[in-house]
């Protein structure tokens, strides 16, 4: 953890809004710092890049600072800022037309399984697909079916190796949600690309 | 070759998990917890646990099938997220301090 957020865990909540409230520019300055990286990952993972990724975090921390008052300190201040973030991309994706998905619930994750915890709905072996050298473009292709929430969470872990414990934080979800997230990209994921290849085969 | 593997896998599979002993039972991971282990915290878990997740993945097909293609996401999409045409768009560490600073200069009650 960096000394920044030790730092900021070490606040009281009414030193914290003391801190923002005042616009201190050392303190902002770690703020971005600490903070941009992370929202900067978050808009890959939603396949915004320049110059819509500037945009979105200009917004994002316009949003911050009308709205500080709201933040209660029951998340941490990473969560709060990444909450406004996925809601602007939803905004952004409603924008440029792009259907938004809903998140699912543990319930479907439970529903792949017996009680005794075997599958249901076994995976096939991935053989007919996994070689597909056309696998990275069906892969850009189905990313979009997933929910803002399943993308970042996955593309968080898969690609950016972050640690199970930040993604937790930085969404404010707990171990079990993360869980359900990263099964449901790829059990999406899989069924778009079997879908695709199927329809290339016919 | 293959399906003869697939084929021993799954004998073993049964006979592990359904013909074992109570104790052996308990020390066999489900295929939920396989997977609630692949999709979280796999690469913390205590190094007991892992092995019994090797394990699992070495006597059932199914479970193996859900590594594979795990895998295979996994790398096109690492393939897709380091290819050039993405590359090219994602914002640069210059452009990274930029921003923090255009953020700084409109946001904090120093004039600049």
């Amino acid at each position: 953890m960096s000394k920044f957020k030790t730092a900021l865990k070490n606040l009281n909540h009414e030193e914290l809004i003391k801190l923002i409230k005042d616009r201190d520019p050392q303190f902002l300055d770690q703020l971005f710092t600490e903070l941009n990286p992370i929202l900067i990952k978050i808009t890959y993972a939603n396949q915004i890049f320049k110059p819509h990724t500037e945009d979105l975090i200009h917004q994002t921390w316009q949003k911050f600072f009308e709205n500080f008052e709201a933040f209660e300190g029951r998340s941490s201040l990473s969560t709060f800022v990444t909450g406004i973030l996925i809601n602007k991309i939803r905004e952004h994706r409603r924008a440029v037309k792009k259907f938004v998905y809903e998140e699912d619930g543990e319930k479907i994750y439970s529903q792949s399984f017996t009680s005794e915890g075997w599958w249901i709905n076994e995976p096939v072996s991935p053989d007919k697909w996994i070689e597909s050298v056309e696998l990275q473009k069906m892969v850009e292709d189905c990313l979009e079916g997933l929910s803002e929430q399943q993308k970042t969470a996955f593309v968080l872990k898969e690609i950016e190796e972050e640690n199970s414990e930040n993604i937790c934080n930085v969404l404010g979800i707990s171990l079990s949600n993360l869980r359900v997230l990263i099964f449901r990209a790829k059990d999406k994921l899989k069924s778009c690309i079997q879908g695709l290849t199927e329809s290339k085969e016919v | 070759m293959k399906k003869l593997f697939r084929n021993f896998r799954e004998i073993w599979h049964n006979i592990y998990f359904y013909k074992s002993g109570s104790a052996r039972e308990k020390f066999a991971l489900t295929c939920k917890q396989a997977a609630d282990l692949s999709n979280g915290n796999l690469e913390k878990a205590a190094f007991s646990l892992r092995m019994r997740y090797r394990l699992h993945l070495s006597i059932c097909q199914i479970c193996k099938n859900y590594s594979e293609i795990s895998s295979g996401l996994r790398q096109a999409l690492r393939r897709l997220y380091s290819s050039e045409t993405i590359k090219i768009k994602q914002m640069n560490t210059a452009e990274a301090e930029k921003l923090n600073t255009e953020l700084l200069k409109k946001h904090s009650n120093k004039h600049y």
